[in-house]
């Protein structure tokens, strides 16, 4: 118990050292506001709504480093953290805490005092946040992407007027995605659609699971879910290799190969979260939650053109933004 | 020797199996009769199926016909509880006679069916195992974890485990082969003493001394049958080298 | 004074991990099996406890339950390695694939909210009150004492003539054949104990934590080597006897890897850096070893 664990801690207070000069973090006089964004994982459409927050925060006069600081912490996929971020986060008593996604906004709202303003939970409810939408916490409130999953389903009825039968590809182990399922199957039916549904586990998941279900449908939905977000290339690559078309749900996502989206619009949304963040700076309590309900439309040219679907004229000049490639 | 001393009866028995895409007849057909209490050595050169034969009669190995009797009832019969009662199987490995996490006293505490409960037993139970480990120059060992004993003095303690069995046929594999000279002969005090408490011995042996002078029968089998068997006061060394040997060697 | 923040945190997840690691550290040491069961009955057991609270059973059926859900699972993993031959890694690889599926359909969603809900910690959230909130008490002291409770039970019971047995049948099948102490018993009795701890960890995370997640189990495998490993060479094994070992090695290690873990998160490590400062510090940890015995799989 003598010198080995001397030397562990030796050479552990080395790499502290180390570490804590390449991170850091800039001092913070006393008017600066202290802002956290604890997010569990990263990818296009979360990473759009922090950048937006920041922006937001940045047009109504809070700006990084003259009277904010920000602790961003990130997960990395892995939900043991969850609790020890949030303890963390807690412990510093920042004077807002942005969690993005839901087991991270749980986590924060066991344990910190500080208010919690949420981004992209798609059921808050559900997740035990808030009691209702009308209702407002006194300290817990944000945003929710509860997608516009009836008008998605009416542009894919748009644009394909002859599709039956439906792919969708979600995990079954996210939350938004459970939330979001159910509600694709309730409005499946009176739009006509036969779901075949494709379960993913991760990423790498993706690729097989879209080649099983591709000969049998008609048409490809990824939902609004983490894991296969992360695998749209793949999603992308099977849907041009048998000219079935790709429907997603965020603009980011289009912009990475998928058809259409009908979606709440994900900067939109971290825009709308920086603005009640700067509401909660200001004191105030009580905000009710926002939800996505912005039915914008986001179409991909190159999409269309690679996986032989033509988009009704009307349909593309009531898009709110088309892109003309596939970003990589 | 009459039919209402039948004690522990092999018949017939026949033990096959496949080594490296061969088929091998480890035993074929050994009949063999051994009262009860009789300290049998068991001799042959290597491959000539003892080993086979010992795990045959401890329970260990299904005879493929034939049959090994214990006062009259199948050993492969008994259940694991009542098997380990009757029969107790001392190994040639030394590694396999104890538990190398667990210590001196607690291997021996696990073997001693008599240590019923586990209270105030307990110092009575160190007390009668440091006696008992004394002549073997273990006692003070007896906290420690059996993996800190060298190959040997684990297998001297598993010979001292088979005097705590109730068991009253103790099978030995090539107890002594492990053994520098001094535990070999403490070793033998040991086996000696099992004879002593009356239990039928079946010792597996590598060495002509022993062979010849220890025992009350000398039996050997060679590929798979029995070609030997003589009580003690009628055994040629001649003889038993042979059958060890199969080839003729000269005369030292 | 900020810098003991991770200090308390390191130190709740610690001993909330404990029960893992120990589940783990059992199985191996004592047991010769590697179980990576542990990795589905931590979330299996924390599954059943929202589950039953959600569905407004008392906690302490909640509780129980899940212990209950959680040593099935260790069960089955022994009983599929004993009855059909199953590598014992394939077996618990096999039952982590099933407490997934079950889990999920037992909370009938991927993830269970558990702000509003009861927890045995409200017994002591005064104290944390009172212990001002960088400190948090309460919560820790709960945690130490129903750790010290259990471990001592636990040693006790291994120190047991049944326990002895049990970890005979563990070290050597053969001679546990011998003395007619069944193997294939001990080991399905042996896996459902270190498994139901196990659900006893995913229980206290959740509560701790706030809610309940499918995908809570994923990574505590390693988490568990880690911990396990580092204890080990925290711990003199010549001093105390080998069971007892196993059970300290494992609480210190967990404890010891959560406040590494923790000051690492507070020094702003991203966690994949995370995972390979972990590896490294087990290695230089393992490294500075010296002995006859370097085997970590023995």
């Amino acid at each position: 118990m003598n010198k080995k664990l001397i030397l562990s801690v030796v050479v552990l207070a080395a790499v502290a050292v180390v570490i804590a000069v390449l991170f850091k973090s800039p001092w913070s006089g006393s008017q600066t506001k202290v802002i956290a964004i604890a997010t569990l994982m990263s990818h296009p459409a979360l990473d759009g709504v922090q950048e937006n927050i920041k922006k937001e925060l940045e047009r109504e006069g809070y700006v990084e480093g003259k009277n904010v600081r920000y602790i961003v912490k990130n997960a990395n996929g892995q939900i043991q953290l969850a609790a020890n971020i949030a303890s963390d986060l807690a412990a510093q008593n920042p004077d807002v805490i942005v969690a993005i996604t839901t087991p991270m906004a749980q986590a924060v709202a066991k344990v910190a005092r500080s208010p919690l303003v949420f981004a992209a939970v798609t059921d808050p409810i559900g997740a035990g946040l808030i009691k209702s939408l009308d209702q407002a916490e006194p300290n817990i409130t944000g945003t929710s992407d509860a997608w516009p999953y009836e008008d998605q389903l009416k542009l894919i009825r748009k644009i394909n007027p002859s599709a039956k039968r439906l792919g969708v590809l979600f995990n079954p182990g996210e939350a938004a995605s459970q939330y979001g399922i159910k509600e694709i199957r309730k409005y499946a039916g009176p739009h006509g659609f036969e779901l075949v549904e494709g379960a993913v586990n991760s990423t790498t998941d993706v690729y097989p699971v879209a080649q099983n279900l591709v000969r049998r449908i008609d048409a490809l939905f990824l939902s609004s879910d983490n894991t296969v977000i992360g695998g749209v290339a793949a999603a992308v690559k099977v849907a041009v290799e048998h000219k079935i078309p790709l429907y997603v749900g965020d603009s980011g996502t289009v912009e990475k190969g998928g058809l259409a989206a009908v979606s709440v619009g994900y900067p939109e949304l971290g825009t709308e979260t920086g603005k009640i963040i700067v509401r909660v700076l200001k004191g105030e309590k009580n905000i009710p939650t926002f939800v996505g309900r912005s039915s914008e439309v986001y179409i991909n040219k190159k999409a269309a053109e690679l996986m032989g679907v033509t988009i009704p004229e009307d349909v593309i000049k009531g898009a709110t933004k088309v892109f003309e490639e596939i970003k990589s | 020797m009459k039919s209402g001393d039948d004690f522990l009866i092999v018949k017939d028995l026949t033990v096959t199996f496949v080594r490296w895409g061969q088929a091998v007849n480890a035993l074929r057909g050994v009949n063999l009769n051994v009262p009860q209490g009789q300290w049998l050595i068991l001799v042959g050169p290597n491959g000539s199926g003892k080993s086979t034969l010992l795990k045959a009669i401890g329970g260990r190995i299904q005879p493929d016909q034939g049959q090994a009797l214990l006062k009259g009832k199948s050993i492969t019969a008994l259940s694991g509880d009542s098997l380990a009662n009757e029969v107790f199987l001392v190994h040639q490995d030394p590694l396999l006679g104890t538990a190398h996490t667990l210590t001196v006293f607690e291997n021996l505490f696990v073997a001693d069916f008599q240590a019923q409960s586990d209270h105030e037993s307990k110092k009575l139970l160190a007390i009668k195992y440091h006696d008992l480990l004394k002549p073997l120059g273990l006692s003070e060992r007896m906290k420690q974890p059996v993996k800190t004993l060298s190959g040997g003095e684990r297998q001297l303690m598993a010979v001292l485990i088979a005097r705590l069995r109730p068991s009253s046929v103790i099978l030995l594999d090539e107890p002594l082969a492990a053994l520098d000279p001094g535990k070999a002969e403490l070793s033998i005090g040991l086996i000696n003493e099992l004879n002593g408490q009356g239990k039928t011995l079946i010792q597996v042996t590598h060495d002509p001394e022993l062979a010849v002078t220890a025992g009350d029968r000398t039996v050997a089998l060679d590929q798979g049958r029995l070609v030997y068997d003589e009580m003690a006061t009628a055994r040629s060394p001649v003889a038993i080298r042979a059958h060890w040997y199969p080839y003729p060697i000269e005369s030292r | 004074m900020n810098w003991l923040v991770p200090l308390d945190i390191g130190l709740s997840m610690g001993l909330i991990f404990a029960w893992a690691v120990l589940a783990l550290a059992l199985a191996f040491r004592l047991l010769s099996f590697p179980d990576l069961t542990v990795e589905g009955s931590l979330p299996l057991g924390a599954a059943v406890y929202a589950a039953i609270l959600k569905s407004d059973g008392s906690l302490s059926t909640a509780v129980v339950t899940a212990i209950i859900a959680g040593a099935i699972a260790g069960g089955l993993t022994a009983f599929l390695h004993v009855r059909f031959s199953l590598n014992k890694f394939l077996a618990g690889i096999i039952v982590v694939a099933i407490t997934y599926s079950l889990s999920l359909r037992i909370m009938g969603a991927s993830n269970i909210g558990l702000l509003q809900s009861a927890s045995l910690f409200d017994f002591v959230t005064p104290l944390d009150r009172a212990t001002g909130e960088i400190f948090h008490a309460g919560t820790i002291l709960f945690l130490a004492v129903s750790l010290v409770i259990g471990a001592t039970l636990l040693v006790s019971a291994l120190s047991s003539r049944r326990g002895m047995r049990l970890r005979v049948a563990g070290s050597n099948p053969e001679y546990a054949r011998s003395l007619g102490i069944s193997v294939p018993w001990n080991l399905i009795f042996g896996l459902a104990l270190t498994n139901g701890l196990a659900a006893f960890s995913g229980v206290l995370l959740a509560m701790h934590q706030g809610f309940a997640d499918v995908g809570m189990g994923l990574g505590v495998l390693i988490l568990a080597l880690a911990a396990m490993t580092i204890g080990e060479r925290l711990i003199s094994e010549k001093k105390v006897p080998f069971h007892i070992f196993v059970v300290l090695a494992a609480i210190f290690g967990s404890i010891l890897y959560q406040v590494l873990v923790a000051y690492a998160v507070r020094m702003g490590l991203a966690p994949t850096d995370l995972k390979l400062v972990t590896a490294v510090l087990v290695l230089l940890v393992v490294a500075f070893r010296v002995s006859q015995d370097g085997e970590l799989f023995s």
